[in-house]
């Protein structure tokens, strides 16, 4: 039953069906909890996707879009029950945003989202945001993970910018930095190049390397 | 031969001396004349000069009208930055959504001022290099320039759940893309880059292409009084492009770097122009050596392809990029001139 489920949402995830998707989960959610739905058809539903963006040339940004809509909608529906047996956002904090003078804004509002899916504390300063303001919402929130991300080689290159501003507060290797946007993906020696300490090549697949990162940091 | 010959040789699947050569040299005409950005993306003129001084450094086949994408957003009432090493961007749409549509109101093609730098510039060139050297014009097609008047998480949300906010949108972009691409080429612009960043299988889904973007094109496409040339637009293009292959004056595509060339051409067919696919943007992070390499070796895979136009795949050459890393990418043209057997 709940494998046949799983499938069902799967392919309407692939579908960009949002409004079955919500459905599904809605009858679902009846006799047991949106919580529960969360775990056992949202999260491995989206880790199949997110096999399936990273491996396969026919799963498109609007179909990651719509996957995020999705899981935005579950997830609110489940903060919204009442007892909640985990505490949502466990996770981090972790602090993102678009690198100085980069405004492509989607890839890093799904971030968000696929990362507050999986109970991160996220703290999103939006578009071209300056190195050292990413590194001050870091201090003072703590997150030893800060994520920018930069659409196209002219901007990536100002990721170096924080590179030095982490290095240069003595917070390297207690600060991690994340790196994303389609210009690491056509480019992955970039990663490097800049300072980054990882990358995802898609959104699903940034959550796994923000507890990598994390884990990194942690050890110091 | 020319510039001008050499690439109506391609399109035409005839001989030439050499490969012709396609290097987007749009923001790097500013470096050569030490043009402040804001100025040369304002002025036709100063915009001519640089595009002339490109012409007589590199002599490329091909000369660039302002990429500079972001204007047509610009015109609708989007905001535009402008930065001091690379070409302007959009900070903020227009609007956010399809119930703003009522909001919008489009340029006239023939008075807007942001409008007329494109026709300014393409008319100074035009008059200077028009007989050596094929001139490009980028123009957004109807559904990337809906991306950039709406934003993109706004218009893939419309293009997803509002089918009549989609008619809503395409009834004014595409009368205002046809009549921008023809203006364009009656100032002398020899054809249209359409960059198709949107309407691609990798951005929206393979169905939004076939059922809505296809469609789109075919209609806004088939008013076009030229040459077309499909741009990836910085998106794998070779795994879809048979399905552009059809489009009303659709004469060849520029190919992403990193598109495999044999898949490219088996599915663009044996006569369609095919350019491409050296990463253009960091082209600066190689050496000359690296890059006149990857120049071979492309040229190697293409050597008996007479539709095949060795060039940049992707955004502007970058600012910082040293000029013998364009020479090296030339040279390998001239070198492969001489062994050619197409």
């Amino acid at each position: 039953m709940a494998d046949d489920i799983l499938e069902t949402f799967f392919q309407y995830l692939l579908q960009t069906k949002r409004e079955p998707a919500n459905a599904i989960i809605d009858e679902w959610a009846k006799e047991r909890s949106y919580r529960e739905a969360v775990f056992k058809i949202l999260e491995p539903a989206l880790v199949r996707f997110g096999e399936k963006w990273s491996t396969e040339e026919d799963v498109s940004l609007a179909q990651g879009y719509i996957a995020a809509k999705i899981a935005e909608d579950i997830m609110t529906k489940a903060a919204m029950e009442r007892p909640m047996d985990v505490e949502p956002e466990s996770k981090g904090p972790v602090v993102i945003g678009n690198i100085e003078d980069d405004y492509h804004a989607l890839g890093r509002k799904l971030v968000v989202i696929f990362l507050r899916s999986a109970g991160w504390k996220v703290y999103d300063l939006g578009n071209d945001v300056i190195a050292g303001d990413l590194i001050d919402k870091a201090v003072q929130v703590g997150a030893k993970v800060v994520g920018a991300s930069a659409m196209m080689y002219t901007t990536a290159v100002n990721v170096k910018k924080l590179r030095k501003e982490i290095d240069s507060r003595g917070l390297s290797g207690r600060v991690k930095l994340a790196v994303g946007g389609a210009v690491f993906n056509l480019r992955p020696e970039l990663v490097g190049e800049v300072g980054g300490d990882g990358t995802a090549r898609n959104a699903l697949a940034v959550p796994e390397l923000m507890e990598r990162l994390y884990d990194e940091a942690s050890k110091g | 031969m020319n510039g001008m010959e050499r690439v109506m040789a391609a399109m035409n699947g005839r001989p030439a001396n050499r490969r012709a050569v396609s290097l987007v040299l749009s923001l790097y005409g500013a470096r050569l004349t030490k043009c402040p950005l804001k100025l040369y993306y304002t002025d036709p003129a100063a915009y001519a000069r640089g595009q002339s001084a490109v012409y007589n450094t590199f002599k490329p086949d091909i000369l660039f009208a302002p990429f500079a994408l972001p204007f047509e957003g610009e015109a609708f009432g989007s905001r535009v930055r402008y930065f001091e090493d690379q070409p302007p961007n959009l900070a903020s749409p227009a609007i956010n959504s399809a119930d703003e549509i009522g909001r919008l109101c489009v340029p006239d093609i023939e008075d807007h001022p942001k409008l007329n730098f494109f026709r300014e510039s393409i008319r100074l060139m035009a008059k200077e290099h028009g007989r050596d050297v094929p001139i490009a014009a980028i123009v957004l097609d109807p559904i990337g320039l809906s991306a950039m008047i709406m934003g993109l998480d706004g218009w893939l949300n419309t293009l997803l759940f509002d089918g009549e906010g989609v008619k809503r949108m395409l009834n004014l972009v595409i009368p205002y893309f046809a009549d921008r691409a023809n203006a364009l080429l009656e100032e002398g612009a020899s054809f249209i880059v359409i960059p198709g960043a949107v309407a691609n299988p990798m951005i929206v889904s393979r169905s939004i292409v076939e059922t809505t973007a296809l469609p789109v094109l075919r209609e806004a496409y088939a008013l076009v009084n030229g040459p077309i040339v499909m741009h990836s637009g910085g998106a794998p293009l070779a795994p879809f492009i048979d399905m552009f292959t059809g489009l009303p004056n659709v004469a060849g595509f520029v190919l992403n770097g990193g598109d495999n060339l044999v898949r490219a051409r088996d599915a663009a067919g044996r006569k369609a122009l095919l350019i491409g696919n050296v990463d253009g943007p960091t082209l600066s992070k190689r050496s000359p050596e690296a890059i006149r390499s990857e120049c071979m070796d492309v040229l190697l895979n293409r050597e008996n392809d007479p539709c095949f136009i060795l060039g940049t795949s992707g955004a502007d050459i970058a600012y910082d990029t040293p000029p013998e890393n364009i020479h090296a990418f030339l040279n390998a043209a001239e070198e492969e001139g001489g062994m050619a057997t197409f």
